[in-house]
């Protein structure tokens, strides 16, 4: 099969908009997809770059948090996933996988660009937000406390934002974290846990004896109801 | 062990949310007695529910992007039909010259083997005659 061919052509769909985030795809579409894929079908493992790489990127910004070190970790992600398709056996879905591979290649660009680890993040970028909530007056707020979040997230030491960011964001099990991180099982839940309590305490000023909860979540910038990442 | 204090309960909240069931039953009945506990609980859980929604949020991907992450995997795709060309030709020429070593020795052999009594001693020769 031609490659140049195969990837014009994915290149041209993506041209017309199908890409960044894609079409929906069904279920059976998706699993055609991946056997094929997993045979050699070069234009089939574009599709599923095509489908799945929004997810990619924004789990890569939230981890490493620039676009410049996200573009690398994403293009790293999926070579990786390009020689390793082969073996992907289906026990997880293909996000899933996909999201580990981010999270080890997250974690070796850190390492090897020698950056601090606990190194806070400076992320300030445009996101769009796909849930469209009716009431503004509690959307507003929602958005600010979001943005809070996001910000607290950001100035998190790597090992528990990605932690946090992988379990609680991204839904994947202790072990799978464990795994990709390079720590034990029980040390990836000792992070969690912790970075857990900061973010509550950043978040939410009230002592846990009692009293209001905090407006600190509130208290954000203005910036015009656009959230960050 | 005594009735758990806020404190204690506090520390014990952000693992709990994982698996209530690991939470040890005193735990459980001082949170369902305490109002400041059930608060803090309310704010894990609230926590929780604004990082899984965080999910939904994507980020703007830059132009471009895509098509040079298809260019990538591309010139990778390359490279492994490059490889693998040159793989199967290294083994056939491998196999080649291991098949043209075996027929060489089968043929040193089979020559030696059908010379060996006129190598063999004479002495041995002349008994076998006799």
């Amino acid at each position: 099969m031609p490659l140049g061919g195969t990837l014009a052509r994915a290149t041209s769909r993506s041209r017309r908009g199908l890409s960044h985030g894609g079409p929906p795809i069904s279920a059976a579409a998706l699993a055609g997809l991946i056997s094929r894929a997993r045979l050699g079908d070069v234009e089939a493992f574009a599709s599923l770059v095509e489908v799945t790489s929004v997810e990619v990127y924004a789990l890569a910004l939230r981890l490493v948090g620039n676009e410049h070190d996200a573009r690398d970790v994403v293009q790293e992600t999926y070579l990786r996933a390009f020689r390793a398709i082969g073996r992907f056996r289906g026990d997880a879905a293909i996000t899933t996988w996909l999201y580990r591979i981010c999270a080890n290649c997250a974690t070796d660009h850190l390492t090897r660009r020698g950056r601090r680890k606990d190194e806070p993040l400076d992320v300030d970028l445009a996101v769009v937000d796909l849930r469209g909530d009716t009431n503004p007056e509690a959307a507003l707020a929602l958005t600010h406390e979001r943005a809070e979040l996001v910000r607290q997230l950001s100035r998190l030491p790597y090992a528990m934002r990605a932690v946090v960011v992988l379990r609680d964001i991204y839904d994947l099990p202790h072990e799978a974290i464990a795994a990709e991180l390079g720590f034990s099982k029980t040390a990836a839940k000792v992070r969690l846990h912790r970075a857990r309590r900061l973010l509550r305490e950043q978040l939410y000023a009230a002592a846990p004896d009692g009293g209001e909860t905090s407006s600190r979540s509130l208290r954000v910038r203005g910036d015009g109801g656009r959230a960050a990442l | 062990m005594g009735a758990p204090r806020c404190e204690e309960v506090a520390r014990l909240l952000p693992a709990i949310l994982d698996d209530h069931r690991a939470a040890a039953g005193e735990v459980v009945s001082h949170v369902e007695a305490c109002v400041a506990c059930q608060a803090e609980l309310a704010r894990y859980r609230r926590l929780l529910r604004l990082l899984a929604q965080l999910r939904l949020e994507r980020p703007a991907v830059p132009d471009g992007f895509l098509e040079e992450v298809l260019e990538s995997i591309s010139a990778a795709a390359e490279r492994h039909v490059i490889r693998s060309a040159l793989d199967h030709r290294r083994v056939a020429y491998a196999s080649g010259l291991v098949a043209s070593v075996a027929v060489a020795s089968g043929i040193v052999l089979l020559a030696r083997t059908r010379h060996a009594p006129d190598h063999a001693p004479r002495h041995l020769r002349r008994t076998g005659g006799a």
